[in-house]
C-alpha cells in the first residue's frame, strides 16, 4: 500500500479534481437529467468559480469540506443552467450537521485513555482507503451526499445497494481497525 | 431489536450522530446501546471515530488544497485541474461522439454473432450490481485499482474473455486471504468471474462465485439478492 502524503500537494490538488470532476458530472447528469456537455461545461465554470472565490479570500472559514463546498457550487451552476435559478442552494451558510459532542461521547465510552492512540489508527486507516469504499465512506461521512445520490456517482442499482455496500465498507474498514489492534 | 443487522444499525447511529433523532428516539437508542452486544458497542464507537478523522484529516487536505491554489495563476489553475477551453473542448466531444457511434457500431456487429440466451444472461445483468474502481484514491492501492478496472472494463466489453477470467480466477484464490490487498475485492472478483462466464456461454460456471457472493453477504441482504436473482435464472 502506498503512503498517503499530505505533502505531496500537487498530486493532492489532481486527484481531487478527478475525483470531483467524476463525481459531480455524475451526480449533474442524475439529478438534472442534463447533457454530458452541459454537465461538462457546468463542471468547468463551476471549477472556475471555486477558483474565483479562493483568490478573494472567500474560503477563509470553510464550514464543510471543500468537496461539499464545491458540489454545492456545481449543484447551483446545473440549477441556472435549466433556468431554476430561483431553486439556488445556501453555499456559505452551510453547517457540517454532525455533533460532535456526541461523536467524542460514543469515543469516549468505548475506548477511554486509549482513545488517542485509537484515533491515531483511524486516521491512518480512512487515509488510505481502497477504492470504492474511499469513494462511498468519505463522500457519505465527510461530504454527507446521500445514498441515492452516492449510487447516482458509482452507478449502482439504486439507494439500497448503496447502503449496503457502505454498511459492508464499514465492515472491512473496523477489520482492519480490529487487526491494528483497535477492538475493546 | 438491536441485532446484527449492520445496514440498519449504522443507520440508526448516524441519525443519533446527526441529531436527526427526536428526544424519545434518543432515549431508546441509548437504552438499546447499553444492552446490545459488545460487536455493537464497538462498531457504534468505530464510527463516531471515523466521522471525526475523516472530519480532520479532510479539513487539513482542504487547507492544502485552498492554500496551492491560493498562490495560482488563473493559467496555472487550468493547467493543473485540466480545464480545456471551451472551443476545444466542444471539438473533443465531437470527435469523442462520432467515436463512440463507430465503436458502438462495431461492438453491436461483433456481438450479435455471439448472442445466445446465456450471453444475454450476462450482458442484461452486468450492471444489476456495478462494482466500480475509480483509481483515484484519496490515498492508496492505484496499482490494484489499475489491474482490476483493466480487467473488469475487459468483461464489460467482452474482451479476451479466456484470458480475463484465467486471471480474475488467481486473483479471486489471493482475494479470498483475509491479509491480502485484493481482499476488499472478493465480490467485485466474484461478481465479474460470474458475468465473464456467463458472457462465454457458460451457465453452470457462474453459479458457485454468485453463491459465495450469497454467502458472504447475509447481513448486506440488497447484495445478496442480487446474486441470488441470477443464480435463478440461471436454474430456471
Amino acid at each position: 500500500m502506498k503512503e498517503y502524503n499530505l505533502v505531496d500537494s500537487e498530486r493532492e490538488l489532481e486527484h481531487f479534481f478527478v475525483r470531483e470532476r467524476l463525481k459531480n458530472i455524475s451526480l449533474i447528469r442524475s439529478r438534472y437529467s442534463l447533457s454530458t456537455e452541459d454537465a461538462e461545461d457546468v463542471y468547468q465554470e463551476s471549477a472556475m468559480a471555486l477558483f474565483k472565490k479562493i483568490k478573494e479570500g472567500g474560503l477563509a472559514e470553510l464550514t464543510v469540506s471543500l468537496s461539499t463546498y464545491f458540489t454545492r457550487i456545481c449543484i447551483n451552476q446545473s440549477l441556472n443552467k435549466r433556468r431554476d435559478s430561483h431553486k439556488n442552494v445556501s453555499i456559505d451558510n452551510f453547517q457540517h450537521g454532525y455533533d460532535f459532542d456526541r461523536v467524542e461521547e460514543l469515543i469516549d465510552e468505548a475506548f477511554g485513555e486509549d482513545k488517542e492512540s485509537k484515533y491515531e489508527e483511524i486516521r491512518e486507516i480512512v487515509k488510505d482507503l481502497p477504492s470504492p469504499c474511499e469513494t462511498i465512506l468519505w463522500s457519505f461521512y465527510e461530504d454527507k451526499l446521500s445514498l441515492s445520490d452516492i449510487a447516482a456517482i458509482l452507478h449502482y442499482k439504486n439507494a439500497d445497494t448503496a447502503k449496503s455496500k457502505k454498511s459492508q465498507c464499514m465492515s472491512k474498514l473496523k477489520q482492519r481497525f480490529d487487526k491494528k489492534g483497535g477492538s475493546l | 431489536m438491536m441485532d446484527n443487522d449492520f445496514e440498519r444499525f449504522d443507520l440508526v447511529v448516524e441519525r443519533y450522530l446527526n441529531r436527526q433523532m427526536s428526544k424519545e428516539e434518543e432515549l431508546a437508542f441509548k437504552k438499546e446501546l447499553d444492552a446490545c452486544s459488545e460487536e455493537l458497542k464497538q462498531r457504534a464507537a468505530t464510527i463516531a471515530l471515523v466521522v471525526k478523522a475523516m472530519h480532520e484529516v479532510g479539513g487539513e487536505r482542504d487547507n492544502e488544497i485552498i492554500a496551492q491554489i491560493s498562490n495560482m495563476s488563473e493559467e496555472e489553475f487550468r493547467k493543473a485541474t485540466k480545464i480545456k477551453s471551451h472551443r476545444l473542448y466542444l471539438r473533443y466531444v465531437k470527435y469523442a461522439i462520432a467515436a463512440c457511434f463507430i465503436g458502438v457500431v462495431l461492438l453491436s456487429g461483433y456481438e450479435f454473432t455471439l448472442y445466445n440466451s446465456t450471453v444475454k444472461l450476462g450482458k442484461e445483468n452486468y450492471y444489476a450490481y456495478t462494482f466500480y474502481v475509480d483509481g483515484q484514491n484519496r490515498g492508496v492501492s492505484s496499482e490494484i485499482c489499475d489491474v482490476l478496472t483493466t480487467l473488469f472494463a475487459n468483461v464489460e466489453e467482452g474482451k479476451d474473455l479466456k484470458s480475463t477470467i484465467s486471471q480474475l480466477e488467481d486473483l479471486y484464490e489471493l482475494s479470498v486471504d483475509e491479509d491480502s490487498d485484493y481482499n476488499e475485492y472478493e465480490d467485485d472478483i466474484a461478481w465479474n468471474l460470474a458475468m465473464a462466464h456467463l458472457k462465454k456461454g457458460h451457465k453452470k460456471r457462474a453459479i458457485p462465485y454468485l453463491q459465495d457472493i450469497v454467502n458472504r453477504n447475509q447481513q448486506y441482504p440488497e447484495i445478496a439478492h442480487v446474486a441470488q436473482e441470477i443464480i435463478d435464472k440461471i436454474e430456471n
